[in-house]
């Protein structure tokens, strides 16, 4: 394996796959560097497992390629990838004891002839199991297990053996909430200390936060953006992605920028709310555009605010005494944080202020980032 | 937080919980004797009556003397028991008769359930245009009535020289046969998750060490299914063997069995029910094994080492 900091692991060039009426990938480029935990993120139905499947070589692109380690592998089997990959319901073989599912990986013909001098089955198998926690697991069979568990022992005999890259396809999906927590903490301390290529589909954003050095959201086969976790949240490419990184999800309110200004749409004259940061000239005008603003960043404090008026829909108040408020505007519901103690009544007119800085514009059509609102250029606006 | 949540889940299971709740305040109320119920069991009782009165005869009968036999008739319970009529088909028919019916029914199982297994995995998992069609056609091969064929097959395995001999049977039997293999197995192929099989390509192994490895394993069930029921055809099949092969020759069980009914001296009652009962008893026996594989099949097969 040759080895330096820019090497590229894995890569997809332009590949595609079509399933019946479905494409479920559509010329996706991608390039997995070596050592990096790559985050495939999206929906149910996005082409995440097609993309894994893909690598693993259990699909054949109908075109573009799949490169691993510089070499063009689409005709290779799955067998001689060399890729290590969980499957979404952990797939343990059922006659085999956890011990021999973890070692199957290490009893395949080549990986017997590459384990020459190299640390036995037994040494191995136990040290994965250890670092697993399911050592005194090992002689069970696997329809004694529970489901925390399985994904263990599955994780297990993805990691096991020296592979090229690890593909896991929503290995915590199926956990409930409190072990998937767990897991995530405990499989970033895995991800750190192994220092192996992963590639990690989910479709979790706070999963896809956490673990990925970098992530690549991905809609319909179409990789959308492929950034490092504080780019995707705060330079989303697009809309989608937006809506996908954060949460409560991001507010989407209507507005236009005319003379270079960015406006509210729904607010009786068009309130506006600065300038717009990549208008050329003064007289720079663009159709509708949908100004996004996370729920912490519109907020509520009693008073006037950005000219955003809305009806008060719901009210939710943590423990901690903070909260939001649900207001349906022109442009539908809106989430803001309360600043005040003071809270509003269900049905109540509010007027949210939007932090203008914070704010990220989008072209209504395409749904494509266009730019943001330059700060402190609404005051000399009005 | 993290790991006490993850300890517990760590841990051997306990099984002193399930213990306390199974001695429960629940005491099982007794089965009453409703005029329901009795009248159930009186009909099963005379059901099971008529199903093993036959078999208990046959038994009666293959014990007593073949003089018994012809002066006194059929009785309840034999006069005398004796073990000659056993003993006197076993040294006539054991070679070839017996032998010949052992041989057949078990290479012929062994080949059709292999090439049925191998046939099913191959319309399961591997997609092909007109892949129903080439299943229903194999299937429909077995809907033919194989006296419809007789007299061609007969001619056939004469002019390739195979008449009366056991390769012609097992070959027979085979073709017969595995269509219903293939399309018994195929269920079962389908049960096996295919993940399980994609899991093992990615782990290094190529697609037949695969089958051999995990697909097989987990059809033990179904393969030992499937044989006892193919064995149990080609054990009880009389028309090829009456017309391909001869009594002493490559003749099976069944045939023998039919010499028996028409020998010169009359119905030779004894020695009849001596031999139908030792060409039963291995029926019996898998047919018992199937019901125990049945009743224990889930855990035996796909989940349990």
């Amino acid at each position: 394996m040759t080895a330096s900091a820019a090497t590229l692991t894995v890569e997809l060039r332009n590949a595609s796959k079509r399933f019946g009426k479905i494409q479920a990938l559509d010329e996706a480029n991608l390039a997995v560097r070596e050592g990096e935990c790559l985050v495939i993120a999206g929906p149910s139905g996005a082409g995440k497992t097609t993309l894994l499947r893909l690598v693993a070589g259990l699909e054949k692109p109908d075109s573009g390629d799949v490169v691993i380690e510089g070499r063009t592998v689409n005709k290779d089997g799955a067998w001689v990838r060399r890729t290590g990959m969980t499957f979404e319901n952990y797939a343990l073989y059922p006659h085999l004891t956890v011990r021999d599912n973890i070692a199957f990986p290490l009893r395949s013909k080549a990986a017997r002839n590459s384990a020459n001098g190299k640390e036995s089955e037994e040494s191995r198998v136990r040290r994965i199991a250890e670092m697993l926690r399911i050592e005194e697991l090992l002689d069970r069979q696997t329809d004694q297990l529970s489901g925390g568990q399985r994904q263990r022992v599955s994780l297990a005999r993805c990691l096991v053996r020296e592979a090229v890259v690890f593909l896991l396809d929503e290995p915590l999906a199926h956990l409930d909430a409190k072990l998937r927590l767990a897991m995530r903490t405990e499989f970033k301390r895995m991800v750190s200390k192994l220092n192996a290529t992963m590639i990690y589909a989910t479709h979790d954003y706070r999963e896809a936060m956490a673990l990925g050095d970098r992530i690549a959201v991905i809609q319909e086969g179409q990789i959308i953006q492929v950034d490092t976790p504080k780019r995707i949240f705060d330079q989303p490419a697009s809309l989608l992605v937006a809506r996908f990184a954060g949460h409560p999800p991001i507010n989407t309110i209507e507005g236009s920028i005319e003379g270079g200004l960015v406006r509210l749409s729904d607010a009786g004259e068009g309130a506006v709310l600065g300038a717009y940061s990549a208008a050329d000239d003064v007289n720079f005008s663009h159709g509708p555009v949908i100004i996004g603003v996370r729920p912490m960043d519109c907020t509520w404090d009693g008073g006037a605010g950005s000219g955003l008026e809305g009806i008060v829909r719901a009210v939710k108040v943590r423990q901690d005494n903070t909260g939001t408020v649900l207001a349906e505007t022109g442009s539908g519901l809106v989430e803001a944080t309360l600043a005040t103690s003071a809270r509003p009544q269900f049905g109540d007119r509010i007027d949210i202020r939007i932090e203008e800085d914070r704010s990220l514009i989008f072209d209504k059509e395409s749904e494509r980032l266009l730019g943001r609102i330059v700060p402190g250029a609404s005051k000399g606006a009005h | 937080m993290t790991t006490s949540s993850l300890e517990e889940n760590v841990g051997p299971a306990t099984s002193e919980t399930r213990s306390t709740v199974a001695i429960g305040d629940f005491s099982q109320e007794k089965a009453k004797w409703t005029v329901g119920r009795m009248l159930a069991h009186l009909v099963l009782v005379i059901f099971a009556f008529v199903i093993l009165f036959p078999f208990y005869w046959m038994l009666v009968t293959s014990v007593r003397p073949q003089t018994a036999i012809s002066t006194a008739g059929a009785v309840l319970w034999p006069e005398e028991i004796t073990f000659f009529n056993y003993e006197q088909v076993i040294a006539a028919h054991l070679y070839p008769a017996i032998m010949n019916s052992f041989v057949a029914g078990i290479v012929s199982t062994i080949l059709a359930v292999a090439l049925g297994t191998l046939a099913a995995y191959g319309l399961e998992r591997y997609r092909f245009r007109g892949r129903e069609d080439v299943a229903f056609f194999i299937l429909s091969q077995r809907m033919m009535p194989p006296i419809a064929i007789a007299i061609p097959i007969l001619l056939i395995i004469r002019s390739i020289g195979l008449a009366d001999s056991l390769l012609a049977l097992i070959l027979l039997y085979t073709v017969f046969n595995l269509p219903l293999a293939m399309w018994i197995m195929r269920s079962f192929v389908r049960s096996v998750p295919v993940e399980l099989e994609e899991a093992a390509l990615v782990d290094g192994y190529r697609p037949f060490t695969v089958f051999m490895k995990i697909t097989v394993p987990l059809l033990r069930v179904g393969v030992a299914v499937t044989a006892i029921f193919i064995f149990i055809f080609a054990w009880n099949e009389f028309l090829f063997a009456l017309i391909i092969t001869t009594h002493g020759g490559a003749g099976t069980l069944p045939l023998a069995l039919a010499t028996l009914a028409g020998s010169p001296w009359g119905i030779e009652w004894g020695p009849m029910m001596a031999l139908s009962l030792i060409a039963i008893l291995p029926v019996l026996l898998l047919y018992a094994t199937v019901v125990l594989f049945l009743s224990r099949g889930v855990n035996l097969g796909g989940v349990r080492g």
